[in-house]
């Protein structure tokens, strides 16, 4: 921001100037420029309205509201690894679940040797093996010719 | 030094002496109540529950704006704590730490509840309690009262727009007045990412209630 006297501005310095986040020489520049410049300065007057007027909500909580609170906590504090056991207990169930419908599934549930998707798969791999062999072949080739050369 | 950061200061410290005094004052208390803790001592979790909790609640709640799903994370924020107290080691204080566990939680709550709005169009229940109707200045009148509500809404409305950790930077710089370093150690971002984050979230405030000014100017 060196030298901005007749430069505007940034939105960002200037939002950083309302929460006094600016370090001690940039924010005096701004400070300075603000006082000649009118247009930064309505810019700086309509950020500080926005955010005056942002209200902050709060919950007054009454003493035995605070003290109910407290005491329930506790009480769940209180309660040994609950959370863990009900975790625990969801993963058996589910393990227990999956291996029973696997055991009792219908037939034809699981693809069979006929499977189409069994099928393609083999035939990739063929043609895997068929690409290995050529390349062997060529690397034959390849070394043949070296051998003559 | 401008309104808001005055503000914070005052809000915060008081004067310097009796600010430093309350500090260590504070600091001891809290000590005492971390030796009893690790102690087992009855009654002493439920001691730093209540001396806590209208801090947390209410930071909970202006970050996800819904006082039930505030209490729900302030609870689960110090039960956190609660089993992790073995592996405290005490490098922050126990505030700045439960602080620290309630944000993130709020922030995790805050991309949930989007992801769920997003997945089943869930909107919020119209007959939630206003916050505006928690913080109701008594001396008001109705026209200052129908404006607040009104600015209330929107700023709801506006928070909602944003995400997670833009929402979280803006709540924590603006309402509960926490310096950019620090909130950038919390969330664990760095300086320059708060920044972005803080000036995204002004820029889509100030054009939410643009015309809400306008209105009012």
């Amino acid at each position: 921001m060196k030298g901005m006297g007749k430069k505007h501005c940034r939105k960002e310095d200037l939002l950083l100037y309302y929460y006094g986040e600016l370090d001690g020489q940039r924010c005096r520049e701004l400070a300075d420029h603000l006082e000649s410049c009118a247009s930064c300065r309505n810019e700086w007057r309509q950020l500080q309205r926005t955010l005056d007027g942002v209200p902050s909500p709060t919950i007054e909580m009454a003493p035995s509201e605070t003290s109910r609170f407290a005491a329930r906590v506790a009480a769940r504090a209180q309660r040994p690894g609950r959370g863990r056991l009900w975790l625990w207990g969801g993963a058996v169930t589910a393990t227990v679940v999956l291996a029973l419908s696997l055991i009792a599934r219908p037939p034809g549930m699981l693809p069979s040797r006929d499977n189409k998707l069994v099928a393609d798969a083999a035939i990739a791999q063929e043609l895997e093996l068929l690409q290995n062999m050529e390349l062997l072949e060529e690397l034959d080739l390849l070394q043949d010719l070296e051998g003559q050369g | 030094m401008n309104p808001q950061a005055a503000t914070a200061v005052i809000d915060h410290a008081g004067s310097p002496e009796s600010s430093a005094e309350t500090g260590m004052a504070s600091d001891r208390r809290e000590q005492i109540l971390l030796e009893q803790l690790r102690a087992g001592l009855p009654g002493a979790f439920e001691q730093l529950v209540e001396s806590q909790a209208a801090r947390l609640i209410n930071l909970a709640y202006r970050l996800v704006g819904n006082r039930a799903e505030a209490e729900e994370i302030a609870q689960e924020g110090f039960l956190r704590l609660h089993r992790s107290l073995d592996r405290f080691r005490g490098d922050c204080s126990l505030s700045s730490y439960l602080y620290r566990i309630v944000s993130r939680l709020a922030i995790d709550h805050l991309r949930r509840e989007k992801l769920r709005r997003k997945l089943f169009f869930f909107r919020r229940h119209e007959d939630e309690v206003d916050p505006l109707e928690v913080t109701a200045d008594p001396g008001a009148s109705p026209r200052d009262e129908l404006q607040a509500k009104e600015t209330g809404q929107r700023l709801l409305a506006a928070l909602d727009g944003l995400s997670a950790r833009q929402r979280a930077v803006f709540v924590l710089r603006h309402q509960e007045g926490l310096p950019l370093k620090e909130i950038a150690a919390m969330l664990k971002l760095e300086e320059g990412t708060v920044k972005a984050h803080l000036y995204r979230a002004v820029r889509a405030l100030r054009a939410e209630l643009e015309d809400l000014q306008e209105d009012r100017s």
